[in-house]
């Protein structure tokens, strides 16, 4: 009986040969998706790893290849790309979905629908949308980095850290979407030239600003201080690099570790976020003697005001304008106080169009650089 | 009395009741996931707290009659109430089978394994059941324990790599947010204990002091189901309710250094944890056999139980519409009830009855 088993074991394991697969050049590894919708349809995008890239002694060997198709549905878009290409398509291990201004009139649920179905997809890819076509984002074709992709990824991490941009994973973006307003605010993206050898034209991609969705689609495109105020609003910059100018001079001032919290209350029948922000501060401008506590307050107040001022652009540009819950405040009331909740949760929607913010913003300038 | 002369200890037997019941957890059908909510604590709590007082009958012949079972104490009493009980008990757990096969099925097939076929599956796994079931109660005793550490390292990578990721502002301050659906998810959720079944008659393997195994199990398995819940809300927030397998999700959200996602390590957990599952179910039906039917034909009850189990997971997951339908009933938690609690309450009273007239008997030879 052992010796049977053993011998089922060892063939079936010089058989693997057998069973029908995929060879990896005949597979597109998708690293970005994007989808648009022009006259009726939708046209699907997609960025692959070019396996013969990275391999290649020739330096002018691209390190993505596109794919294209189009159909009614974002589905069979997709299809349409995988017989054009004659690839099979992998989505393992793609990184971004970028959803064209067109297509953002689209209910974005059915637009992401085939990444959350797929059991391939992965729930960290980011989500962004852009300025014109999805196309001409992923056209810019990026040289630095493995994958193009790569590149796209950093910016989106650097511009997490340094405070300007809130990034969203699928996974965040459906989850706000289930809150009663189905609303998200989603990095907007834009290709502009720059004439730096970074792209193989030329060109490269920037965060222009943001889009608030409200009710599964599009409600308007926000500036890129709103976008910064609601990361900040968001609890999740936790780092933020703010210009200002002191006596005379362009100074540049680091805030770091900061911390927003959000109380709601009512105040005479209205609906009231006191939102309360404290942060750390360093010089980054060297031309700033003199470490006195008189200036670091100063400084502090200025910057205090500077990162206030997003906040309240955010609040009213993403909030306050068309009721949108980009940041997430239902669940805010319902966290701070269930019944507060159970009071304000029938007309959600014109609650938050009639609520108010309040700010209390504090940075403590506590670091001077090595510099004196 | 026992039909192999294997034994294991209550952990081990604790650790394999964890596993089945961890795997429940993991594995739902479209629209039997938990839902969104603060009241899902509450049910899960109130679920272990109805889950301890169903194991009283079972605890107390497993405490105070070792050795034996409500199966063995009834065919003691009656060869027919043997039988009926038998029936009763034979037809429960091959349902529970057959459901657990289905849901295998639909899991993998919905994941990793998307396009396998449902015959390729299924005949895997019940001959890796069926090879189990014949190596017995103590080997599989040792690969539940094996697969549970597997599973402890999962959980602690799982829970370390979406600690980033958790939103505690989606917690808040209700016990009960909606009083419509919480009796019914309180008894969803207890209805997919169909361990209490395992351990009615697998507690007679135990070594000594089986009724332990008890403690270990309900004290884990509602820990580890409060962590599960406290991730998928925190981490998932409202999506939560969109989400087929919120357990396979968080895994693939879980990006850490080396493995990036742990969806993989997740279907493979989950694979192991069915092998055990529907090895133990063969394993209690033999057992159950043996005490009606006698030594020979316990040898063939895994073989037949686990054919007609593949058989019948076969043909539901090609009908998953009717398996739904049954597990609808199966949900009310009444074929649980009655197997798992009335049956072995019967039996505790008539081995109390029993040992009371032994009491008598030796009084008055003494007298």
């Amino acid at each position: 009986m052992k010796r049977l088993i053993c011998l089922t074991v060892l063939v079936s394991l010089l058989l693997t040969g057998c069973v029908p697969h995929t060879e990896l050049n005949e597979r597109a590894i998708i690293e970005a998706v994007g989808i648009d919708f022009d006259n009726g349809q939708y046209t699907v995008t997609m960025q692959y790893y070019n396996t013969l890239g990275s391999e290649s002694d020739d330096i002018s060997e691209t390190n993505v290849l596109t794919a294209k198709g189009t159909g009614s549905s974002v589905y069979n878009a997709i299809a349409d790309a995988g017989f054009s290409d004659g690839k099979t398509l992998m989505f393992g291990v793609n990184q971004l979905i970028i959803i064209g201004e067109n297509a953002a009139s689209k209910d974005i649920k059915e637009l992401l629908g085939f990444a959350t179905t797929y059991y391939q997809s992965h729930s960290d890819v980011k989500i962004a949308a852009s300025e014109g076509t999805a196309e001409n984002i992923l056209s810019v074709k990026f040289k630095e980095g493995l994958i193009s992709t790569q590149k796209l990824k950093f910016l989106f991490s650097n511009a997490e850290e340094t405070g300007f941009s809130a990034n969203r994973n699928i996974i965040e973006v459906m989850s706000a979407m289930s809150g009663s307003t189905e609303s998200v605010c989603l990095p907007l993206l834009k290709a502009v030239y720059t004439n730096s050898d970074v792209s193989e034209d030329g060109r490269t991609v920037e965060i222009c600003g943001g889009v608030v969705y409200k009710n599964k689609v599009m409600a308007d495109k926000i500036s890129l201080e709103a976008m910064s105020g609601v990361e900040l609003l968001s609890n999740k910059g936790k780092e933020s690099v703010i210009s200002l100018v002191y006596d005379g001079k362009e100074i540049s001032v680091n805030a770091y570790g900061i911390r927003t919290e959000i109380t709601p209350y009512i105040d005479d029948g209205q609906l009231v976020f006191s939102v309360k922000t404290r942060a750390n501060g360093e010089f980054l401008s060297a031309d700033l003697n003199g470490n006195n506590a008189a200036l670091a307050e100063e400084i502090g107040r200025l910057s205090s005001e500077r990162l206030e001022s997003r906040m309240k652009r955010a609040a009213e540009e993403a909030v306050l304008n068309h009721g949108t819950d980009v940041l997430m405040l239902e669940a805010a009331v319902r966290n701070k106080s269930y019944g507060l909740w159970l009071e304000v949760k029938d007309g959600w929607e014109e609650t938050l169009k009639n609520s108010r913010f309040e700010f209390d913003t504090r940075v403590e300038i506590d670091r001077y650089g090595i510099e004196q | 009395m026992t039909t192999k002369t294997g034994k294991i200890s209550y952990m081990q037997l604790g650790a394999m009741l964890i596993l089945c019941r961890i795997f429940a957890s993991a594995m739902s059908f479209p629209a039997e996931a938990p839902l969104f909510g603060m009241q899902r604590f509450t049910v899960i709590i109130c679920a272990k707290i109805l889950l301890a007082a169903m194991f009283i009958p079972v605890f107390f012949i497993a405490k105070n009659y070792g050795g034996e079972s409500f199966l063995s104490i009834a065919a003691e009493k009656s060869k027919a109430m043997g039988w009926i009980f038998g029936i009763i008990y034979g037809l429960t757990l091959l349902s529970m089978a057959v459901i657990s096969v289905v849901k295998f099925e639909y899991y993998t097939s919905s994941t990793i394994m998307n396009k396998a076929s449902a015959l390729l599956l299924i005949t895997l796994l019940i001959l890796v059941s069926l090879y189990g079931a014949y190596k017995g109660i103590e080997a599989m005793g040792r690969a539940g324990s094996i697969v549970l550490v597997v599973f402890a390292g999962f959980l602690i990578l799982m829970v370390i790599a979406l600690s980033g990721k958790m939103n505690l502002v989606y917690l808040y301050g209700a016990v009960i947010d909606n009083s419509e659906t919480f009796i019914s998810e309180v008894i969803t959720e207890l209805s997919r204990n169909s361990e209490v079944l395992l351990f009615a008659v697998l507690a007679e393997y135990v070594s000594e002091k089986a009724h332990r195994a008890v403690y270990v199990y309900i004290a884990a398995i509602g820990a580890v189901i409060l962590v599960l819940a406290f991730l998928s809300i925190t981490v998932l927030g409202p999506y939560m309710d969109s989400v087929s397998f919120p357990v396979y999700t968080l895994a693939s959200m879980s990006d850490i250094v080396l493995f990036h996602r742990l969806d993989g390590i997740d279907v493979g957990v989950w694979v192991l944890a069915a092998i055990v599952k529907v090895a133990l179910f063969a394993i209690a039906f033999e057992t159950a056999a043996y005490h009606l039917c006698g030594e020979k034909a316990a040898r063939l009850a895994p073989l037949v139980f686990l054919a007609a189990t593949g058989i019948l997971g076969w043909y539901f997951s090609e009908n998953k519409e009717i398996i739904m339908y049954a597990k609808g009933f199966f949900n009310t938690g009444i074929p649980l009830v009655i197997s798992g609690f009335l049956l072995p309450l019967v039996s505790l009273c008539i081995a109390k009855r029993r040992r009371k007239s032994e009491k008598a008997d030796l009084f008055d030879s003494i007298g």
